[in-house]
């Protein structure tokens, strides 16, 4: 037995710092492994840090209220025969590696078990320079690979991606060779986490079933009782799993499905962890509004020409089935074929923008438990019927889960559209390397002055979010502009 | 390094092994060819499709012996002078042809070392041609080695390319167990990279003939070549495919397979032995039972039909899968 | 002929497989002994004929009725006995068990299962003995409903075009199975119709050791002086049945009695060296032999059989 630090624990994919928020034990105090130390929050959770081991708390070294990085001390534990100074010297040949704690927080509130209090953390240290796609991989196993190491193919490829140094990594297969499960366990047991990222599919875990087309009912109720959705039958509306198919597999797993039941789960309160979706989607949004400098243009537009020609067309032909939004997507490809600046993305590593030739138009679509944004490819080249039909068909499949990663990841622009809940105004967050994204509101009556007498038109507000990086004021404004031009003139779409 | 035939590899490979151990000897019908004839002391044939060309002129009649057309005495010589000494190479000729000899390999040679003990030790090849192809019938186009991979204690291998062909015959020389070597007909004339001196690739072993992200393809032999085909068309569409060639079948490479299965959740397996019961099922229910989170779409075979090889080239480019039925399988399995 | 040492030697293999495989006879009956069991009794004289020319770097192909041939051959009758009895300590380590008994160390490269199976291997093993210069030779033994396997002619047709150190010997003893050798041998004739494959081919009394033993002291001759393969037929029927439970139904009533009166290899051997061996010594090998039977068969009994995880172990030298 010797002397044993006790660190801030890394819970979570993301977790980067962590504040202590208060110590349950006092300096001097035995404890067994398992026994709660103290209270650390995150910005996400606040949690319990149990013992890794049997001890004597020693020495206390941080305060409430303190932030710390990952892996930082927090507390020493030593036998009672070891005296203060070995304990001394052990601190002082640490310390020269320890990270620099950070200043304290405001708004201390000490916290209650039960509580989740708001938090505002705020660190004086910036992010890490130069962090790799994964911010999960430890310095230890940092670096670049030479040939001469014996890899799967897809071992070596993660390795080229997250910057790791396979010499580091034991190989447990034929001749030593190193596989993918052996890098994931190098990375754990160095006290990281993996993201493992196809470009082309969003990240599944193991074990996650949030693809699963469920009713929100479904879902938590599985979620709760330790049900995997990918078990049930799907004997709800739209093919999806509802309430009754969660409820039958809960009868047959009886005792386990109880088991199952997460301490805390009082009535009228439920635990939802993340899921990988909205864990996706917090991460590049939040990406999104800390990198890009977001400001918003607003501007009304009077819809009566475009609303009459929506309403001829769908006369004429039926089988149309126009909407406002299909019409806006038609305006917004022309507008940003006469303001290209805004039909581009921006790669802030290599400080390239990359404009295009034709408007890859993401939409915005509300789907079971978060977002997506299907594409409409070159939508400056599409008739109105393309446009609605595609619409259609994707939203659908959207809805069903069902979309190829090719239809939702890309895009040069977007599009968000809040009218039908009867919003009248919004600020979009720009979807990442896009430069900008349009958010319009509803089509409403409204009393607006005309040739100097106040009369009813029917208009709409738009708000154009651009990442002022890249995209000016006048610029913004010039979009809008001319997109104000194509929906007041819409006869200007078939041109 | 230069380029090389499959064929060339091959006999490089049995060349530099005899040279190396003179324990190495090869037996089969006409390796050598000429023996008994008028001619006198020729080399007639070299092996059918030429593979063993050369060799008794180097090697002699002591370490290149041509038998009597006896498959079974063939295979039970190789199996009793394997565990009794030497490092035999038959040449089976053609795979289509282990029904008339298979209790040597697949009772006695397969088994020898499990029913002593773990006192034999049987470092025998058996080489043959498989493949259709060159409308060679219905006996002589088979691809047995899915039959062969399933008794225990034999090792299967299935190359590709010369280079692999090279490297896993001097493997499987090497080899201390009893190696079934399956050399795809229609692949003999196939150049490519071989390094001039010996080399070795372990079995179990795959390589990736291309890497992709959006689809798995799994092939063997002569498949492998139109999966590269139908990547290569399919990337210039912005499909990013990864061709799987796990080289041997049995040991399996599973972990390469597996990873590429949880990397593009999308597979198709091509495989020419068997409708039924062959690798490609074998691979699939393994990506069922351990990679089944990681599909987004039910797995994808393409296999000929369940029926002999057909005769008449109409006939037989329909039986054999070809680039065409892979990427149509491949459409399937990314709208799945 | 051999010596006085070499004949008690020889009686004393004989004796060992006589009661060896009677013992079994009765041991088999309590149903600690798994599987089946062929029994070699009657046709002692002929493994032991043949094998007493052999050394340990010459190899042997057996039958299923191999027990005979492992032990003319020098394997170690615990370990038979162990394996028998399918226990860890047996020649094969419990995995192989009677029709597998091997000792490639001894030059025993099994009893085999398979019907004619043994002449190819031999084919094999005496390829090696050519190709090293080992000076070895090998024989396979193979019973009379084996001899009209097409693999046996393979081989010895591979034999005489290879000029291989092999020779085959068949032991007809009677019955295939549970038909005649004058039912299913056609040419009635194992020794004549071997000879049509271009190698000399003899047939002798098998319950006569001194038949059997001058016959192979010619084939051996020429086999390591390089002139090629031999047969020899040897005549002896088999006591027990076909496998251990056969009711024999395709014996006649008094056959076997008339056998064990009449045909007894050891005891034509004991009337033939009369005089040439004290009957004290003969005395002292059935008493010792007696005794390692019975030693034998404690032991099998007492050792564990092997453990579940042997299962798994040795189908590839490494995988």
């Amino acid at each position: 037995m010797s002397i044993r630090p006790i660190e801030v624990p890394k819970w979570g994919l993301t977790m980067e710092e962590g504040t202590l928020s208060r110590w349950l034990i006092e300096a001097g105090q035995p404890f067994s492994k398992g026994d709660e130390l103290c209270e650390i929050e995150t910005s996400k959770i606040a949690n319990a840090l149990e013992a890794p081991f049997d001890g004597v708390l020693r020495r206390i070294l941080v305060q409430p209220g303190v932030t710390l990085p990952v892996g930082a001390l927090l507390a020493v534990a030593a036998p009672t025969e070891v005296d203060d100074a070995a304990i001394d010297a052990w601190l002082a040949a640490r310390q020269g590696a320890a990270p620099v704690p950070m200043s304290t927080t405001d708004a201390v509130a000490p916290a209650p078990a039960a509580a989740m209090p708001e938090r505002r953390v705020v660190s004086v240290n910036p992010a890490p320079q130069g962090l790799p796609a994964s911010a999960g991989v430890p310095a230890a196993l940092r670096g670049q690979t030479t040939d001469s190491v014996s890899a799967t193919s897809h071992a070596l490829r993660l390795a080229q991606r997250e910057e790791i140094d396979l010499s580091r990594v034991c190989g447990s297969g034929r001749d030593g060779r190193i596989s993918v499960a052996d890098i994931e366990q190098a990375v754990q047991a160095a006290g990281g986490q993996l993201l493992m990222q196809n470009p082309s599919r969003p990240s599944v875990e193991r074990g996650d079933d949030s693809a699963v087309a469920a009713t929100p009912i479904a879902r938590r109720l599985a979620r709760s009782g330790g049900i995997d959705l990918r078990d049930c039958r799907a004997t709800g509306s739209r093919g999806r799993v509802c309430r009754a198919d969660v409820e039958a597999l809960m009868g047959r797993a009886g005792a386990s499905a109880a088991a199952g039941q997460p301490a805390g789960q009082e009535s009228g309160r439920f635990e939802q962890p993340m899921s990988a979706m909205r864990r996706t989607i917090a991460a590049r949004l939040q990406s999104s509004k800390q990198q890009a400098p977001h400001y918003r243009v607003c501007m009304d537009m009077d819809l009566e020409g475009l609303l009459e020609l929506k309403d001829t067309l769908n006369r004429a032909a039926p089988a149309l089935k126009l909407s406002v939004n299909d019409l806006m997507i038609k305006a917004a490809a022309h507008a940003l074929m006469a303001v290209p600046q805004l039909n581009a993305q921006y790669d802030a590593q290599r400080q390239v923008v990359t404009r295009f030739a034709d408007a890859d138009i993401a939409v915005a679509v509300a789907i079971d438990g978060g977002l997506i944004t299907p594409i409409i490819p070159a939508a400056n080249r599409r008739s109105l019927a393309e446009i609605s039909d595609m619409m259609r068909d994707l939203v659908t499949r959207a809805q069903a889960g069902t979309l190829r990663p090719s239809e939702f990841q890309g895009g040069s622009f977007s599009i968000s559209n809040l009218g039908m809940y009867g919003v009248s105004q919004f600020d979009a967050i720009i979807n990442p390397p896009q430069v900008a994204i349009l958010a319009m509101g509803a089509a409403e009556q409204r009393a607006v002055v005309r040739d100097g007498e106040i009369c009813a038109r029917r208009q709409l507000t738009v708000s154009l979010s651009s990442d002022h990086r890249v995209i000016d004021g006048a610029l913004a404004a010039t979009f809008l502009c001319e997109l104000r031009r194509l929906v007041e003139t819409p006869a200007l779409l078939m041109v | 390094m230069s380029i090389k035939s499959f064929r060339e590899a091959l006999n490089e490979a049995l060349w530099q092994e005899m040279e190396r151990d003179h324990r190495v000897v090869l037996m089969g019908e006409d390796i050598r060819g000429g023996n008994g004839g008028s001619a006198g002391e020729v080399e007639a044939y070299g092996g059918v499709l030429g593979v063993t060309k050369g060799l008794w002129s180097r090697f002699g009649s002591s370490r290149v012996i041509d038998t009597p057309i006896t498959e079974s005495a063939l295979l039970g010589m190789a199996a009793g002078s394997a565990v009794t000494g030497l490092r035999p190479v038959a040449d089976l000729m053609f795979m289509d042809f282990f029904g008339v000899s298979h209790d040597m390999l697949y009772n006695q040679a397969a088994k020898f070392r499990y029913m002593f003990g773990g006192k034999a030790r049987t470092p025998m090849v058996v080489r043959g041609m498989i493949g259709a192809g060159y409308g060679a019938g219905a006996q002589h186009s088979q691809s047995p080695y899915n039959i062969f991979a399933t008794t225990p204690g034999l090792k299967v291998v299935v190359p590709s390319s010369p280079y692999d062909a090279k490297g896993l015959l001097i493997q499987a020389i090497r080899d201390d167990d009893p190696v079934v070597f399956c050399e795809h007909k229609t692949l003999y004339k196939l150049e490519g990279e071989v390094p001039d001196e010996p080399y070795t690739i372990p079995f179990g072993t795959a390589r990736y003939t291309r890497e992709g992200d959006d689809v798995t393809i799994i092939a063997l032999a002569a498949m492998v070549q139109q999966a590269n085909i139908v990547a290569d068309k399919l990337a210039a569409e912005g499909i990013s495919v990864e061709v799987v060639d796990p080289r041997t079948i049995s040991p399996l490479d599973e972990q390469s397979i597996l990873e590429s299965v949880e990397w593009t959740g999308r597979v198709v397996i091509v495989d020419e032995s068997a409708a039924r019961v062959g690798f490609a099922h074998d691979v699939a229910a393994l990506i069922a039972s351990r990679g089944f989170h990681a599909l987004k779409a039910p797995i994808e075979l393409v296999t000929p039909p369940h029926t002999p090889v057909p005769f008449a080239p109409s006939l037989e480019q329909a039986w054999v899968p070809n680039a065409a039925r892979i990427e149509a399988a491949v459409r399937k399995v990314l709208e799945a | 002929m051999p010596d006085k040492h070499g004949l008690l030697k020889a009686y004393r293999k004989m004796r060992e497989i006589r009661e060896f495989e009677e013992r079994l006879h009765v041991e088999n009956t309590t149903g600690e002994i798994p599987g089946f069991l062929h029994l070699y009794t009657g046709q002692e004289a002929i493994a032991v004929g043949v094998c007493e020319h052999l050394t340990d770097r010459d190899y042997i192909g057996s039958t299923h009725r191999g027990h005979g041939h492992c032990i003319a051959k020098g394997c170690d009758l615990n370990g038979m006995m162990a394996e028998i009895y399918g226990k860890e300590t047996g020649l094969c380590r419990g995995k192989g068990g009677s029709m597998h008994i091997a000792d490639l160390e001894r030059g025993m490269l099994g009893a085999n299962a398979i019907v004619g199976g043994a002449p190819p291997l031999a084919v094999g093993a005496a390829l090696s003995a050519k190709t090293l210069e080992t000076g070895g030779v090998a024989v396979s033994f193979t019973g009379d409903g084996g001899s009209n396997q097409g693999l046996v002619f393979e081989a010895m047709n591979m034999a005489v075009v290879l000029q291989l150190p092999v020779i085959f010997v068949f032991e007809n003893n009677g019955y295939g199975e549970g038909t005649g050798h004058d039912y299913a041998v056609g040419s009635r004739d194992i020794a004549g119709r071997a000879a049509g494959f271009g190698l000399p081919a003899v047939k002798v009394d098998g319950t006569d050791f001194f038949a059997v033993y001058g016959a192979m002291e010619t084939a051996v001759a020429r086999a390591r002086s390089r002139q090629g393969p031999s047969v020899i037929e040897a005549v002896a029927m088999r006591w027990h049945g076909h496998y251990e439970g056969d009711a024999m139904l395709y014996r006649a009533v008094g056959e076997v009695a008339e056998l064990r009166a009449n045909h007894d290899p050891l005891a034509l051997f004991l009337k033939r060296v009369e005089g040439v061996i004290p009957q004290e010594d003969i005395d002292a090998v059935d008493r010792e032999v007696a005794q390692a039977i019975d030693e034998a068969v404690a032991r099998a009994r007492a050792a564990n059989p092997p453990a579940a995880d042997q299962v798994f172990t040795d189908v590839y030298v490494d995988y």
